[in-house]
């Protein structure tokens, strides 16, 4: 896939948001997304971020789906969370053993009749007020009739003619990996309805051994219905999140999509641009992730304009088709001959439903604070979106980090913990931030700590984690451990290392000033001990080089937002410090010099880039290699129009420019710190009209690079709303650069923790081998 | 003949005593009011007088339901009434008596043999609603008014015929016998409750449960000479009872005199966090304002307004039915009551509404018959085919015609045409009741248009059978209380046959129709509606 053109994602042209006006057509997008797992927290399943692969339709989706649009709308089912059923006192909890949980009410035993859970109600009024619905104070349930075995009493109990509520919204930011833009999507309604059983299949086939389990038979469900507002997978996908994130902080549901807590049915048709009429439209089931729904739907997109463009349209019918995962494709479950007429009526058993005014009220006060109102919160403190996405979130994300910020912690500081070392933890613990044993308090006394200069960031770091596993406060393991220690012996150390080094030192006057990170290394060294009492930046004031000052300054703004923004996430900084630490050692037992190369790399503030840093520097450069950081500009690109909007405009610079420029200074310092014996180098180029990828071999060769670094993304998503342009059809930028660079080009996705490279080379896990190696030697020449 | 009714306000007031087939001769010695004996004048309460014979320890409980079954088995063959009795009645009352032997206190119906109509769900008897769709289903619960009754004391005798799910008015829908009349075995018991009527009527147990939905109750009891009470909907949880049209079904209760019907009223009425809609109204104690017949004065009931419903003395009730009605009317006035003529012009759309809305229920209602977790199932290797052929084996009829109109009442395009009008018509109804009820203490009409008639007579004219509910679905439209009272005799062929009136009052007044009720039975002169069939046990 060459330039990917992002079309981008047609919006409801009367947003009354600025992000929906964006021109984003003629926009290119480079880097794809599933390069970097998401740095998220707790357990995967609860994080609705999407992660969407790379698809072997894409390219054919990409063609095909020129000139159509999608509309898509989704019904929701929630399932509630309350302690017993919607019309029984039966308990229910996923995994209970078939009927077990079951009563007369809920069997549809004859003589028996259905009484609401005031729960359901309580429930329906909270989600109504959260999706911004009117509320009907009189509405009432109906019978919805039809025969299948998993319906006890012949009808399901649901509300027809009057839901509960209906005519809402919902607002959500989509993440900019994903192009960005705020979203709003209209709710048709919010109903009441009970669920049906399940079915369990005993296997001779014959329907009077089957066995029905009523288990799940009169689960109280919200089923949401939206208006057809959507366009791309992605869209839905994110209001399907959007969706789960406000039942979870609203407490109504758990909203698994695993369980089936939370069930989207999909109806996607599509249509030429510019036709007003809506195509036929097809249901999809079976949609058990935010990823299945994306991938679903833009097979499904794909699958029907297809038939379009054969003049085959008349084989779309409206059906029911069902995701299969393995195939990952859609096939047809059922297919609908008219309308079913499920002969509804209002329910006798249950008197009608009746909402006093003050009842609403006394629930729309106890509303908690919603998604979208925290992300516009966090927005306001000046955290960039792709912070908000992730700390709005998840609630109890978002709780630590409120509860962090109100015992006075820096915003900034604070959000970086959380979304750096402590989702890391929290992911490799496979924990909830509620499970750790770190209280909100004990990390904003850390942040201080570090912003009063009590403690190094390294120092913070371990307490942090110690704090994490064992709970403590951080005064009390600072005097536990005894980390602070004095300036003075800091002092004596650094003389010592210049006194023991005479000869670097002349050529550091000489002007070899990156020996600074040498004498650092040497300081760090000095004992093992002293290695983790980084003392206070003043403490080295006074040193005549002020290397060392400049060392303990790098350290500590490891952990300032400022110097690692959220896409710098990706990159774990435990990693960077051990890398540091190793490298260090080798410095200090090799002592010889390598033959320097140039490394150059494409640097954008991407995640895919970051993964690109990070390789580059784990593996591609060594101690006197000079890396060039090149970022290739283009002032009409979306993300620096939506920066605008990021970033409050500094005076006199131009916005977009004020933030690239601080991602890529922000990852040359990156590199210092993580290669302090390095050169690095920040190279701007402007586009100038040309193809980004023709600009980077040009300046390449410029260079004399002898190895070109550069993320690679790839997505079905993009593949279908962008476009082709030009001589690069086909080919992506990295594919491009792989083929036609005349230097060692490595094209960098990141899955995991592992990279996955490609190149010139058939064998890639060469391209690992200069620091195994390094390694390797190194201890060869302990032993 | 009819014409002979044009202008029944002046044949209330002129219409001589003998008209009227009230017996003059023989008054009730009110002495026997509380007699220790069964042996008792009818009209006297059974329940009190087995309480005084229980508590002054003369009969045991044991005894007493001795002689119950003892009857039961001697008519049962000709009447059929039980689908199943009770093989514990015997071991309850024993325990009754140990627990009065103790000097422990007893419920308000201790020893009392109540027989429940078959649709009402018991936990120790089979429940099949008179279908072959339930045939052997055992409930795993008792339905809230039969544990109520337990808890007072009551003993479920056995489980009564009655007409499949409660459709149909003759008791010959059952899916397993024909319960005859007692007062004419040749002749229905009137239905859906024939079998609970009959019950209480033959002395078979001493009150009974019933349902009523378009007057399954009342028309019964008015067949059969015995009370009926149609409570107010909402008063008796409907849990336990096989649904039928939710929101008509009522449990009503049958008694051989006012006092019982109220006693058995009290005992299962109230809130019922089972059904949601039970009404949390208190439940008075209805016999407690009863008055003995010694202590009435002249005019027991002056000032009372008491409506007689126009349309329901007119063309198609029999003459002899609405003479009956008239003369009691008559003996209102007599006890001091105001009797005028009232006009409810939307009473005969009544009908209509009612089917409709009856069958669109019912059509909802027996979906859960699928066959797949009880009743009979059929063996079919395809889904449909084992729903289709379970249903069609399971369902008779009568219920096979019902769930038709209804599945069509409630299709799409014609919900509005149907269902939806009824419903209209059904507001329509309980606003003109409601003005009714404004200008009047109670209104009175007959309760069916004819006595009981032969058994097959109008088997396969079901329109005309419809017909025979006009006088009470309009009550159930409503939601409003009804109380039949036996009030007179028709000449049948063999024997006479009793017929009865109703008196309907406003929503949740059942206290005043008990009690208005209680005094028209005291005062009622030589009726023994006792039917020859155990006339013998009851000599006056």
């Amino acid at each position: 896939m060459a330039l990917t053109l992002f079309r981008g994602i047609q919006t409801r042209p009367f947003l009354p948001y600025p992000y929906g006006l964006f021109p984003r057509k003629h926009v290119l997008f480079y880097a794809t997304m599933k390069s970097t797992q998401t740095q998220t927290a707790t357990h995967e399943k609860e994080q609705p971020l999407l992660k969407v692969s790379s698809h072997t339709h894409s390219k054919r989706l990409d063609n095909v789906s020129k000139g159509y649009e999608a509309i898509i709308g989704i019904e929701t089912h929630v399932q509630l969370y309350t302690l017993t059923k919607a019309f029984c006192s039966c308990p229910y909890s996923y995994g209970s053993q078939p009927n077990t949980t079951i009563c007369p009410i809920c069997m549809g035993l004859p003589g028996a009749l259905p009484v609401l859970n005031s729960k359901v109600i309580e429930f329906a009024v909270k989600l109504g007020l959260a999706l911004n619905c009117k509320l009907s104070l009189n509405s009432k349930f109906d019978r919805k009739q039809y025969f299948y075995p998993d319906l006890p009493k012949g009808y399901q109990i649901s509300q027809f003619d009057i839901p509960i509520a209906s005519g809402g919204f919902i607002d959500l930011d989509i993440p900019v990996e994903f192009g960005g833009g705020h979203r709003r999507f209209g709710i048709t309604r919010v109903h009441m309805e009970e669920d049906a059983g399940k079915l369990l299949h005993t296997g001779n086939g014959s329907y009077s051994e089957e066995i029905t389990s009523p288990l799940l038979a009169g689960v109280p469900l919200l089923e949401v219905v939206s208006e057809p507002d959507m366009r791309t997978g992605i869209e839905a996908a994110e209001y399907a999140a959007e969706l789960q994130r406000l039942v979870r902080f609203l407490g109504v549901s758990n909203g698994n999509m695993q369980e089936g807590s939370l069930r989207c049915d999909v109806n996607v048709s599509v249509r030429p641009i510019g036709q007003l009429e809506f195509g036929t439209k097809v249901e999809i089931k079976n949609l058990n992730s935010f990823s299945a729904i994306s991938r679903a739907i833009d097979f499904e997109i794909s699958r029907q304009v297809l038939l379009h463009n054969e003049n085959q349209s008349i084989q779309i019918v409206q059906e029911t088709r069902l995701w299969d995962e393995g195939a990952q494709k859609t096939v047809t479950m059922r297919k609908k001959e008219g309308l079913s007429d499920y002969r509804y009526f209002p329910e006798p058993d249950l008197p009608e439903v009746i909402l006093g005014k003050e009842y609403i009220d006394s629930i729309r006060d106890s509303l908690p604070e919603l998604p979208e109102m925290k992300r516009r919160r966090y927005e306001k403190m000046g955290l960039s979106m792709q912070d908000v996405l992730f700390l709005a979130n998840d609630i109890n994300v978002a709780d630590f980090f409120d509860a962090t910020i109100d015992k006075g912690a820096d915003v900034k500081l604070a959000a970086n913990w959380i979304m750096g070392d402590i989702a890391a933890y929290m992911k490799n613990e496979k924990l909830s931030i509620n499970e750790t044993k770190l209280i909100p308090q004990e990390l904003a006394e850390l942040i201080a700590s570090i912003k009063g200069g009590t403690i190094s960031g390294k120092i913070g770091k371990e307490i942090l984690f110690e704090m994490l596993g064992k709970g403590g406060t951080v005064k009390g393991l600072i005097k536990e451990k005894d980390l602070i220690v004095d300036p003075v012996e800091i002092e004596k150390m650094v003389d010592k290392v210049i006194a023991e080094n005479p000869k670097q030192l002349e050529q550091y006057r000489g002007g070899r000033t990156k020996l600074q990170g040498y004498f650092a290394g040497q300081v760090q060294n000095f004992d093992n001990e002293t290695i983790k009492r980084q003392g206070k930046p003043s403490a080295s004031e006074q040193d005549p080089f002020g290397e060392i000052k400049c060392q303990e300054l790098r350290m500590s703004k490891l952990d300032d937002r400022y110097f690692a923004p959220a896409w710098l996430q990706a990159f774990p900084l435990r990693d960077v410090q051990q890398h540091l630490d190793d490298n260090n050692a080798a410095t200090t037992m090799e002592g010889g010099a390598t033959p320097a190369k140039k490394v150059m790399m494409v640097a954008d503030p991407t995640r895919e880039s970051a993964a690109a840093l990070q390789y580059a520097l784990f593996h591609a450069v060594f101690e006197h290699d000079t890396l060039i950081l090149l970022h290739v500009g283009n002032p009409y690109a979306w993300k620096n129009l939506f920066s605008f909007f990021k970033w409050p405009a500094t005076p006199g610079a131009s916005a977009s420019v004020s933030y690239n420029e601080g991602s890529i200074s922000a990852m040359k310092r990156t590199c210092e710190i993580a290669q302090p014996k390095i050169c690095v180098l920040v190279e701007r180029v402007e586009m100038d009209g040309k193809e980004k990828a023709a600009v980077i071999l040009h300046h390449s060769t410029l260079h004399s690079a002898d190895i070109l670094v550069i993320g690679q993304k790839r997505s079905l998503s993009n593949a279908i709303l962008g476009q082709r342009n030009g001589s690069l059809r086909g080919l992506d930028t990295a594919e491009y650069l792989i083929e036609n660079s005349k230097c060692t080009c490595v094209a960098v996705q990141k899955k995991g923790p592992k990279f996955r490279l490609s190149s010139q080379y058939e064998n890639q896990q060469k391209l690992l081998a200069p620091r195994i190696t390094k390694h390797n030697t190194i201890l060869a020449s302990v032993t | 003949m009819l014409s002979s009714v044009q202008n029944p306000r002046f044949l209330l007031l002129h219409l001589p005593p003998k008209h009227l087939h009230f017996a003059t001769t023989k008054a009730i010695h009110t002495s026997q009011t509380l007699a220790l004996s069964p042996s008792t004048s009818p009209s006297v309460s059974q329940i009190l007088t087995l309480r005084h014979s229980l508590l002054s320890r003369r009969s045991t409980a044991v005894e007493l339901a001795e002689a119950y079954l003892a009857r039961l088995r001697r008519t049962e063959p000709q009447l059929k009434s039980f689908l199943h009795v009770s093989e514990n009645a015997l071991k309850e009352a024993a325990e009754i008596d140990r627990r009065i032997e103790r000097n422990e206190a007893v419920g308000p119906m201790a020893g009392v043999l109540v027989a429940v109509k078959d649709n009402i769900c018991t936990a120790d008897m089979p429940s099949t609603a008179g279908s072959r769709a339930l045939e052997g289903y055992r409930p795993p619960f008792d339905a809230t008014a039969v544990r109520k009754l337990r808890e007072s004391g009551a003993i479920v005798i056995g489980k009564t015929n009655l007409d499949e799910f409660g459709m149909g008015s003759t008791t010959e829908g059952s899916a397993y016998q024909v319960t005859a009349n007692p007062w004419d075995l040749s002749r229905v018991p009137g239905g859906s409750s024939g079998g609970s009527a009959a019950a209480v009527s033959a002395r078979q147990c001493v009150v009974s449960l019933g349902s009523d939905t378009g007057g399954s109750v009342r028309q019964p009891a008015s067949f059969c000479g015995v009370v009926g009470l149609k409570p107010t909907y909402g008063r008796v949880s409907r849990y336990g009872l096989v649904a039928y049209a939710s929101s008509l079904d009522v449990i009503g209760c049958f008694g051989s005199s006012v006092t019982d019907t109220g006693i058995l009223l009290h005992a299962i009425s109230g809130h019922d966090r089972f059904d949601a809609t039970s009404s949390k109204r208190q439940v008075p104690a209805f016999t407690s304002q009863f008055i003995s017949k010694d202590l009435l004065e002249s005019k027991p009931l002056k000032g009372l307004r008491v409506g007689i419903i126009r349309e329901t003395i007119d063309d198609g009730v029999d003459p002899d039915v609405i003479s009956s009605v008239c003369g009691a009317a008559c003996h209102l006035e007599a006890l001091g009551c105001i009797v005028t003529e009232v006009s409810l012009p939307s009473f005969s759309l009544g009908l209509p509404a009612y089917y409709i809305l009856a069958s669109s229920e019912s059509s909802s209602n027996l979906s859960r018959y699928d066959g797949v977790r009880y009743g009979n199932q059929v063996v079919a290797g395809e889904l449909n085919s084992l729903y289709g052929n379970s249903r069609a084996k399971g369902f008779g009829s009568e219920v096979k015609m019902r769930i038709l109109m209804g599945t069509y009442a409630l299709s799409a395009g014609y919900y509005d045409a149907y269902y939806k009008r009824a419903q209209q018509v059904r507001t329509l109804i309980q606003k003109s009741f409601k003005e009714a009820l404004d200008n009047n203490d109670v209104l009175i009409s007959p309760a069916a248009p004819s006595v009981a008639y032969k058994i097959g007579e109008k088997k396969n004219d079901p329109l005309a059978m419809y017909a025979g509910d006009i006088m009470t679905v309009n009550v159930n439209l409503a939601g409003l209380p009804a109380l039949v009272l036996p009030c007179g005799f028709v000449e049948g062929e063999s024997t006479s046959l009793p017929v009865g009136f109703q008196m309907i009052g406003a929503a949740f007044d059942e206290e005043k129709l008990l009690k208005v009720g209680h005094i028209f039975e005291q005062t009622l002169q030589g009726c023994n509606f006792v039917p020859p069939l155990v006339a013998d046990d009851f000599p006056c």
